[in-house]
């Protein structure tokens, strides 16, 4: 019983990192991992359909094209229960307080503590239920 | 004898003698004669002259002779000479011509008519014929030899060697002859080749060498006197002949010789003067003579040396002198012979004539010379005997004359005492008249005499000598008249001399019985009687009469000798009149001098002016006392007094200011303007003071008027009745005049002084107005001083009113009770009725003439009371000081006893009240001013600070905002390098895991190769990691940098933060390095309140100021050889409304270039991985920004480093706004 993550981030680097932290996961069967490099590509997979359950997005803010803050609004328009946790370098009061009030479940700065997002991902509730 | 008359005629010499025509002196009385000086004169003069003479006549005689001798004795020397040398060249020239002629010979044959045998025989024959010839040889018409015989070698024929270029055949051919130069064989022996050409065409040459020994031998034989010698030279001037052939064997060169010279010159035909005396070859001196050998051209030199040829001359010359000598002896014998012969007559007569001059008339000169000299002689004797004759004449008249003389020496003697009399006692009549009739009787042989006065038709006797007593009684009863018949009666009418012979005998006498004739016969008993008129300018003024009591008329001498007297009489009289009057004037002028001196010594001041005018006064107008009275108004004040008695001072003092008495003399002046005089002031009815009390009789008042005003009048007394003299009311009036002039001078000065004073007292107040701007204490204080001093007041206030409330500001002379009761004093409202209250009712100046009079006083009003009892207050002025129509204060002034102020003084205080008020009005714009500017002045100081927090600020942020929007690009790119380092890691290590059995199955080597390789890149994979960390703590760092003021602020403890980061820094560095150790100091200020800060961040700056400063003395300990100890401390204190923290290590310290720099971002001087560069901007950025504090450093290299922060209690100016 596997489930989705979506990673978006203009840094292609993220996706590799993230396939090698996930490797075992991915072995397993646990996390499918998909990527978008903009809020535009992620926003277009979206309407489409992602294979296996989607459980979470991940989205950087500072991006080229639409931030990460607006895709967080606009996701929240199509996928309103869609749990989507901010990924940044930029650790200011301003952007956290924006990404709670946008819907967002949780405000991770990087470099990704990758053995707290894990536990944070064990903790999403289609995970608990699935 | 002219040269014993140089002196001229009776020309006076300078030894004091007269030196008549003849030269002979006489002597002056006196004067002595020297005898020999006189005679050596004369005699010398003689000797002189005639050897003189005869010496030059011998002289020149000789000298001529000695040079014509010398002339004669040359010319002979020389023409012999040259006769010598004539003959001897004639001698040589034969030589040679007969040589010549010889060789001829040979030439008449033609070389084609005879054979060369023949020729020979020709040759040897003539070598034979002629010894000198040596070798002769022949040579053909081309030149060639055909033959030559010699003495010396063997004949040779035909050799046929070719001449035909020798001189010796082409100069023969061409002259015929040839005469070849001299050269010798052997060295001794002198040749000559003597060449000769046949007449023929083709008769060739004969070449004859000639031995010319023979002119050798010729030379030798000339003799010339001892050392004489002959010589030849040739053409050219060299040596041929010579006794000391070794001079010609050396070839010498005559030619330079001067008279070789001249003898070639001569042979050239040129005018040549020949040469009489030369020099030899050996340079002797030589008469030299010359003769040339013609067909050679040759020179014959004959020569003497000199001093041989002129030894007969010297000889002739000392022969001379000898003559010269004798003939000097001879002359000089004849000289003395002559000039004795001459001068002792001369002797004779000068001694005569001296003894003449001298006074020995008797005496006769005996010369019996027979000449002129006896001539002379006996005149000078008829001279003398003469001269005899015409003394005793003389003596006879001098004896006469001396008579004469002595008489009139007596007269004049007497003249001379008696105006000796006049001139010793001026004035003193008497005794000129004593010493006059004293003379007269002496020198006329009077018996007495009598001098009158004539004064007014009365005789009045005023001089009597030697009178018989009851005679002078008789006149000296009373002055009378006298009858016109009487002498003196007849000398008034006439005013001629009259002389009486006798008056006895006369019928005045006899018949008239003439009282005053009776008294001269029977009281004087005179007889013959003088009396001589004194008149001045045709006036009769009185009589000089002597007596005789034998009849014997006077002489004319002795009558003119008392009408001198009488006439030096008059001038006497009139003398003594003259000085008293002078004396009388003198005195006025040194009386008003005196006054003058007085007045001009003491400016301003009457009193003594008044005073000596008085004394002078009464002095010089014989006054008992004077007084002299000053008038104001209607009264007079009696100012001074002089020699008046004292009750009589003592009543005018107590009367004080009066008013004159009516048809008093002051009265009488103040109506009149006039002088006032009386005779005698106790006739009038009423006696006056001065009458009463000083016993007044005669008085002079003389006014005191200034431009028809009387100012007052100067009064003198007498206490006799006398009345004053016109010059004596003259004197008092012009000392009143002057009194006018001091007091008018006293008034004016007295004017000048206050005007003065005021204006000194205005401008002290204005400087110090001006020298202190707006301090109101020593302006008033200045003012209120001035204003006593000048209204002669002894207290003073100076009060402000603030809403009709005063207050004393300044006091000035206040008693201390007064003070103390002022001091107690609160703001007072002015109670009325009082001065003050008046003041400011009516706004101006009110001037009371006596608190103690005020009713306020009389009703025990307190202050009122407090004023006239403690400040002794009585006449009183109050001053208002008005602003803008209101009185804002006053200036008060007292005075301790009743007496006004003047209008002046008031003036003074007013316009010192007017100063007073411009001086608050300024203080207080200044002051306006002063706190404007100090405002100002702030408020800019501030700005400027402001202004550079925020130049500050901004270079900083923009460097924060830089410095954020790098660390973000970094961080991102840094992150993935730390996470696939890390994940690397991971997957090695599981590499390492699932390959494991795999490895296992390899041989050992292979394996152990793998896990060598795992290993490294596992060690590689960590080291990337290390370095990201490093690279990531930066670029936190620079985001914290930027992030700021996002911590809380919180009110904490500055100590106990210190005290930890201090703690936490110090096992920071420890936990690096084990052997670190330092001592840490901390001075805490306990006192210290908490103030409010962002702890995290004040935390992080103590944290970066403690890391630098350990870093700074572990690198001083790294290069210190043990003796350094390092030491940080730390300092808090509270400092008016800040804190400050200093943090001060002994470490490296901080070089200046750093120090500028060193707050930058990036800037450190750590190496590499040490430092960020972003600790001291950091620590800036919270210190300045976010909390508006201050942070500053101190440093000197290798002593210390110091940080300063300050941090304000109250933030203000720039917030931390990023």
């Amino acid at each position: 019983m596997s489930v989705s993550i979506f990673v978006v981030d203009d840094e292609p680097d993220v996706a590799d990192l993230f396939r090698q932290r996930f490797r075992r996961e991915m072995r397993e069967g646990k996390y499918v991992l998909h990527f978008a490099l903009s809020a535009a590509e992620a926003l277009e997979k979206l309407q489409g359909e992602i294979e296996p359950h989607l459980i979470v997005m991940l989205s950087d803010i500072n991006m080229p094209g639409m931030d990460g803050l607006s895709l967080l609004q606009e996701i929240k328009k199509l996928r309103p229960d869609l749990p989507v946790m901010m990924v940044t370098a930029y650790d200011d009061a301003e952007r956290r307080q924006k990404a709670k009030a946008y819907g967002a479940v949780d405000f991770l700065t990087k470099p990704v503590d990758f053995d707290f997002l894990k536990a944070q991902l064990s903790q999403l509730p289609s995970i608990s239920s699935a | 004898m002219s040269g014993a008359a140089d002196d001229g005629d009776h020309a006076r010499s300078t030894d004091g003698r007269v030196v008549n025509a003849h030269g002979t002196d006489i002597p002056l009385p006196g004067t002595t004669v020297t005898e020999p000086t006189v005679r050596g004169r004369l005699f010398r003069k003689y000797v002189a002259l005639f050897v003189g003479v005869v010496a030059a006549a011998l002289l020149a005689n000789g000298l001529f002779e000695i040079w014509f001798s010398y002339r004669e004795h040359e010319d002979a020397l020389i023409r012999i000479q040259r006769e010598q040398a004539q003959a001897a060249a004639a001698k040589i020239e034969q030589f040679v011509q007969e040589i010549q002629n010889q060789i001829g010979w040979t030439t008449q044959l033609p070389w084609s008519a005879g054979t060369l045998e023949q020729r020979r025989f020709d040759a040897l024959r003539l070598l034979r014929q002629v010894p000198a010839i040596t070798e002769l040889s022949q040579l053909d018409a081309t030149g060639h030899e055909q033959l030559r015989v010699s003495r010396l070698a063997m004949d040779v024929v035909g050799s046929n060697t070719d001449f035909s270029h020798d001189p010796k055949f082409t100069e023969a051919v061409a002259h015929k002859v040839y005469y070849g130069p001299v050269y010798f064989r052997r060295e001794s022996e002198p040749y000559m080749t003597l060449a000769l050409a046949g007449t023929r065409r083709d008769a060739g040459v004969s070449v004859a060498e000639v031995n010319l020994k023979f002119i050798w031998d010729v030379v030798s034989q000339i003799k010339v006197g001892d050392k004489g010698l002959a010589y030849v030279v040739d053409g050219g001037g060299r040596l041929i002949a010579h006794p000391d052939i070794s001079l010609v064997l050396r070839n010498t060169d005559l030619s330079r010789l001067s008279q070789v010279r001249a003898a070639r010159a001569g042979a050239a035909g040129e005018a040549a003067e020949p040469v009489r005396v030369a020099r030899d070859v050996q340079g002797r001196e030589v008469l030299t003579a010359a003769a040339p050998i013609s067909p050679l051209g040759w020179f014959m030199f004959v020569e003497l040396p000199i001093n041989e040829a002129y030894a007969p001359l010297y000889a002739s010359i000392e022969r001379s002198a000898a003559l010269l000598a004798a003939g000097l002896v001879l002359a000089f014998l004849a000289a003395l012979l002559l000039a004795r012969r001459m001068v002792v007559p001369i002797q004779a007569l000068r001694a005569g004539a001296a003894r003449l001059g001298g006074g020995d008339l008797g005496q006769r000169i005996a010369i019996k010379t027979g000449d002129e000299l006896e001539a002379l002689a006996n005149q000078f004797n008829d001279m003398a005997g003469r001269l005899e004759e015409s003394y005793a004449d003389l003596e006879k008249k001098v004896d006469d004359r001396t008579k004469e003389l002595t008489e009139s020496l007596e007269q004049q003697t007497a003249t001379s005492e008696v105006l000796g009399v006049i001139s010793r006692s001026p004035g003193d009549l008497d005794s000129v008249f004593n010493s006059m009739l004293q003379n007269a009787n002496r020198i006329c042989g009077a018996d007495f005499g009598v001098m009158v006065l004539y004064e007014n038709e009365f005789w009045r006797p005023v001089g009597l000598r030697s009178t018989p007593p009851k005679f002078a009684e008789w006149l000296l009863a009373e002055p009378r008249r006298w009858d016109p018949e009487t002498a003196l009666g007849r000398l008034e009418a006439t005013k001629q001399l009259v002389q009486i012979d006798d008056v006895k005998a006369e019928s005045l006498y006899h018949d008239r019985r003439d009282p005053s004739r009776v008294a001269f016969v029977e009281l004087a008993g005179a007889r013959t009687f003088v009396a001589v008129p004194m008149l001045k300018e045709d006036e009769l003024i009185g009589a000089f009469c002597i007596f005789r009591r034998e009849v014997r008329p006077f002489t004319g001498k002795q009558i003119a000798l008392v009408q001198s007297f009488a006439s030096q009489a008059v001038i006497a009289i009139e003398n003594a009149r003259l000085l008293s009057e002078l004396r009388e004037s003198l005195e006025r002028q040194t009386a008003t001098s005196e006054v003058l001196q007085v007045i001009s010594s003491s400016p301003g001041e009457l009193k003594p002016v008044f005073d000596a005018m008085l004394v002078n006064a009464t002095r010089i107008c014989e006054a008992a006392f004077g007084v002299v009275h000053l008038r104001t108004g209607d009264t007079f004040v009696s100012a001074a007094h002089i020699g008046a008695p004292a009750e009589l001072v003592e009543f005018h003092r107590r009367r004080g200011a009066f008013k004159p008495l009516p048809g008093g003399p002051l009265d009488t002046i103040l109506r009149t303007g006039k002088v006032f005089h009386s005779a005698d002031q106790a006739a009038d009815e009423t006696p006056s003071s001065e009458a009463r009390l000083g016993g007044a009789r005669a008085l002079l008042a003389v006014p005191m008027i200034k431009e028809n005003e009387l100012l007052g009048a100067m009064i003198i007394y007498r206490q006799e009745v006398r009345p004053f003299g016109d010059k004596q009311i003259a004197l008092v009036e012009s000392f009143a005049a002057q009194a006018v002039i001091a007091i008018e001078n006293a008034r004016l000065l007295g004017e000048l002084r206050e005007s003065l004073d005021q204006q000194t007292a205005t401008s002290e107040v204005l400087h110090v107005i001006s020298s202190s701007p707006g301090e109101l204490k020593p302006v008033f204080d200045a003012m209120l001083a001035n204003a006593l001093r000048l209204c002669e007041a002894h207290m003073g206030l100076m009060v402000v009113a603030e809403d009709g409330m005063f207050r004393p500001i300044t006091t000035r002379g206040v008693p201390p009770q007064f003070a103390e009761f002022l001091g107690r004093l609160p703001p007072f409202k002015p109670p009325p009725g009082t001065g003050t209250y008046q003041m400011m009712q009516e706004k101006k100046t009110i001037h009371v003439p006596d608190a103690a009079d005020m009713q306020t006083y009389r009703d025990g009003v307190v202050l009122a009371k407090a004023f006239v009892d403690l400040g002794r207050a009585r006449t009183s002025l109050f001053v208002p000081m008005m602003k803008d129509g209101e009185v804002v204060g006053a200036f008060q002034i007292y005075r301790p006893e009743v007496r006004p102020f003047t209008d002046k003084q008031i003036a003074i205080v007013e316009s010192f009240s007017s100063q007073a008020v411009i001086a608050i009005e300024n203080a207080r714009l200044l002051n306006e001013i002063r706190t404007a500017r100090d405002t100002a002045e702030k408020a800019l100081a501030d700005l400027r600070t402001a202004q550079a927090s925020l130049v500050q600020s901004e270079k900083m942020a923009s460097l924060g905002q830089l410095t954020a929007g790098i660390a973000h690009e970094i961080k991102n790119p840094l992150n993935f390098v730390n996470n696939f380092a890390k994940l690397s890691v991971e997957l090695l290590d599981e590499l390492k895991e699932t390959a494991a059995p795999g490895l296992a199955a390899l041989d050992p080597g292979k394996r152990e190769e793998v896990d060598e390789l795992v290993t490294m890149l596992t060690g590689n994979l960590d080291k990337i990691g290390e370095h990201g960390r490093r690279a990531d703590n930066i670029v936190k760092s620079m985001l914290a940098h930027s992030r700021g003021g996002s911590g809380d602020r919180q009110t904490v403890s500055i100590n106990a933060l210190i005290d930890e980061s201090l703690n936490l820094a110090y096992h920071g560095v420890r936990a690096q390095d084990k052997d670190f150790n330092v001592t840490l100091e901390r001075d805490f200020d306990s006192t210290l309140q908490p103030i409010e800060v962002v702890p995290q961040d004040i935390t992080r700056v103590f944290l970066n100021l403690f890391g630098n400063g350990f870093y700074a003395v572990r690198q001083r300990q790294k290069r210190s050889n043990g003796g350094y100890r390092p030491v940080v401390k730390v300092t808090t204190r509270e400092e008016d409304g800040r804190v400050a923290i200093h943090i001060r290590d002994n470490g490296i310290g901080i070089p200046p270039d750093v120090k500028k720099k060193m707050f930058e971002p990036f800037f450190t001087t750590k190496p590499t991985g040490e430092g960020t560069g972003l600790g001291l901007s950091i620590s800036y950025d919270i210190v300045t920004q976010q909390h508006g504090g201050s942070i500053s450093v101190d440093s000197q290299v290798d002593e210390f480093t110091e940080f300063t922060i300050q941090l304000p209690r109250n933030r203000h100016g720039v917030a931390a706004t990023t």
